[in-house]
């Protein structure tokens, strides 16, 4: 009896081993991955006009309907980032954000089809800045040129996992346990939305979209958004508008002299 | 031997069979500490392994209580195992059972580095699901290790067999080996994220039983719910035949059965209690108590199974002959293999390298 529960056990194991071996997993689905930088965020500029300004595209995104309630985070798990909000809390990062005249914030919108003379390689560009502060991530969404270096801070004097999830490049999970840290990263491909979290503080979440060209920006906190349009051939573009939340929209804008205005409501 | 020896025999068997009992019982707080691992997507809060952070006990805050947690009692019930075996060695005279109790120790380390593993390659839903179904497959061994440390696992088989005894350890051991096989679909389901993949049960809003749109976490959803149906009959005509065929099993028995009714409603639960993302009010998110109790519920349900069919199977065996024997190792073999299969199969499914 019990030799035929150990052969069973065996047979268990052997079995659970084929199925690791056999299921093509991460490696070749996920890119090699190296260390990088980021690039500036160009964030919309609440005080920016939303009529074209010379050699910018802006423009405005709005929300119509009615927002999904935001509720506040449990933060007493770490009594570092229940004492960084007070009694006061704070609500999910993750949310609808709707501010004066409908304007939606964190959007970010971009140029989806820049012609190839208007690439750029991020390897020497000034590294992008990733803090951690008060169990958040600032910047909540941003863009980076490819290459470009992506520094990660720990501004908390509490623990943090820093966890990319990219589906194109290569996936990370670095810890980042003392007040200070700092860690590089970069993304060697372009991609949309990678999704940086942390699972210590599982409310955490940012956005990085890996870019070949700056012509993109974050929406402020009116759903305003500005970006040079210098260098850009006059001509019809489309331009994409990504939301965590809401999803993506594009619609199509004539470039003239670097210059150009888009707007789109996103409805629910 | 003196009166004397045989007492202290006595005193140390029963000790070990307490201790044996405490293994298990501790491996299924393990079970359930791991489901809530899941349960909380804590599985990377911790980064590093086999350290947490780069020290042996990091600060337990946040989701790291329920990781660093998951692993320190992991690492006591090792511990306990090898403690169990270095115990069986020295005190139990059969060979079989020590060479189990070493089987144990080694399970539980593989267990170990497969969970050490999971961590350093970024949870591919194929090794957590491979941690998921060894866990319980470990819970199921040192279960049978506390019985056969146990009296009556001990004590030599019946010289008569119980009347429609091996009827009963057959539909026992049916019901262990689907149980198994479901643990796998649960474990798969669980690892590609479809454990809310149908978000109501048993019918939407609109009535329908029957999703509108059907991808792969749909079809995984469906095929753990599905079985379940499957399950519930044989475990319950498994505890009914045990309680027929061995009166003195009836409690036994009776447990099973309300633990397989429990257990059907608890899954239900799991979708009831579901609630929305406070981001988007839409998207399902699973209450993690709920969902963990299920997870260590199956569990219990799985090895209480199991051991109806060895109790079962202990006073039938005189009655199977070598052909019983062999249809019987021949068809738990086969719900082994086939739920090894289904993992090769499935277990890369929609959420492998996402």
């Amino acid at each position: 009896m019990l030799r035929q529960i150990s052969l069973v056990v065996l047979i268990a194991c052997v079995a659970c081993s084929d199925a690791v071996a056999g299921c093509g997993c991460s490696d070749e689905a996920q890119p090699a991955f190296a260390p990088a930088a980021a690039a500036q965020p160009v964030a919309g500029d609440p005080a920016q006009p939303v009529a074209a300004a010379a050699g910018a595209i802006s423009g405005k995104i709005t929300f119509e309907g009615t927002p999904p309630a935001r509720e506040k985070v449990d933060l007493s798990p770490d009594p570092v980032c229940h004492k960084a909000h007070g009694e006061e809390g704070m609500q999910n990062p993750v949310a609808v954000e709707v501010g004066a005249g409908g304007g939606l914030k964190n959007v970010f919108v971009w140029i989806a089809n820049v012609p190839d003379a208007g690439h750029k390689d991020g390897k020497d560009a000034p590294a992008v800045v990733l803090d951690q502060v008060g169990c958040n991530y600032e910047p909540h969404i941003f863009g980076v040129l490819k290459r470009q270096k992506v520094s990660i801070k720990n501004s908390d004097p509490t623990l943090h996992n820093i966890h990319g999830q990219p589906r194109t490049n290569k996936e990370f999970n670095y810890a980042m346990p003392n007040q200070g840290d700092e860690r590089e990263v970069e993304f060697k491909k372009v991609e949309e939305a990678v999704k940086i979290k942390c699972d210590v503080h599982p409310w955490m979440a940012a956005w990085c979209f890996v870019m070949e060209h700056t012509y993109f920006a974050v929406t402020g906190a009116d759903g305003a958004f500005s970006f040079d349009g210098a260098g850009l051939p006059d001509g019809e573009y489309e331009v994409k508008a990504w939301h965590e939340v809401l999803g993506e929209a594009s619609g199509k804008v004539t470039v003239k002299d670097g210059a150009a205005t888009f707007s789109h409501a996103f409805k629910r | 031997m003196t009166r004397a020896a045989t007492s202290h025999g006595a005193a140390s068997g029963a000790a070990r069979r307490r201790f044996a009992a405490g293994v298990a019982a501790f491996a299924l707080l393990v079970i359930f500490a791991g489901a809530q691992v899941k349960s909380h997507q804590a599985g990377l809060a911790v980064p590093d392994w086999p350290l947490s952070y780069g020290q042996w006990m990091p600060p337990m805050v946040g989701n790291i209580f329920h990781e660093h947690g998951h692993r320190i009692v992991a690492a006591t019930v090792g511990l306990l195992t090898v403690a169990l075996a270095a115990w069986t060695a020295v005190a139990e005279v059969r060979r079989g059972v020590r060479a189990l109790a070493w089987w144990a120790v080694a399970v539980v380390i593989a267990q170990g580095l497969l969970g050490g593993l999971t961590v350093r390659q970024l949870l591919p839903p194929q090794l957590s699901i491979t941690h998921a179904v060894l866990a319980q497959t470990f819970f199921v061994l040192v279960c049978t290790l506390a019985f056969a440390c146990s009296r009556e696992g001990a004590a030599p088989a019946a010289k008569a067999p119980a009347p429609a005894a091996g009827a009963a350890a057959r539909a026992a051991g049916l019901a262990a080996g689907a149980l198994w096989v479901q643990l796998v679909l649960g474990a798969v389901m669980r690892h590609n994220e479809a454990g809310l993949a149908v978000p109501y049960f048993p019918l939407d809003a609109a009535g329908r039983a029957w999703p509108v749109e059907v991808d792969l976490r749909v079809v995984l959803h469906l095929l753990h719910r599905g079985f379940a149906f499957c399950v519930l009959p044989l475990v319950l005509l498994a505890a009914w035949r045990a309680a027929r065929a061995l009166p003195r099993l009836r409690a036994h028995a009776a447990l099973t059965g309300a633990l397989v009714l429990a257990q059907v409603l608890l899954g239900a639960s799991v979708i009831w209690t579901a609630g929305r993302s406070s981001a988007d009010n839409l998207t399902p998110v699973v209450a993690p108590a709920w969902a963990s109790t299920h997870v260590a519920l199956g569990a219990a349900l799985l090895a209480l199974t199991w051991l109806l069919f060895l109790r079962v199977r202990h006073v039938a065996r005189p009655a199977r002959g070598a052909a019983g024997a062999r249809a019987e190792r021949t068809a738990i073999v086969a719900a082994i293999a086939l739920a090894g299969a289904l993992v090769a199969l499935i277990a890369g499914g929609p959420g492998a390298g996402a």
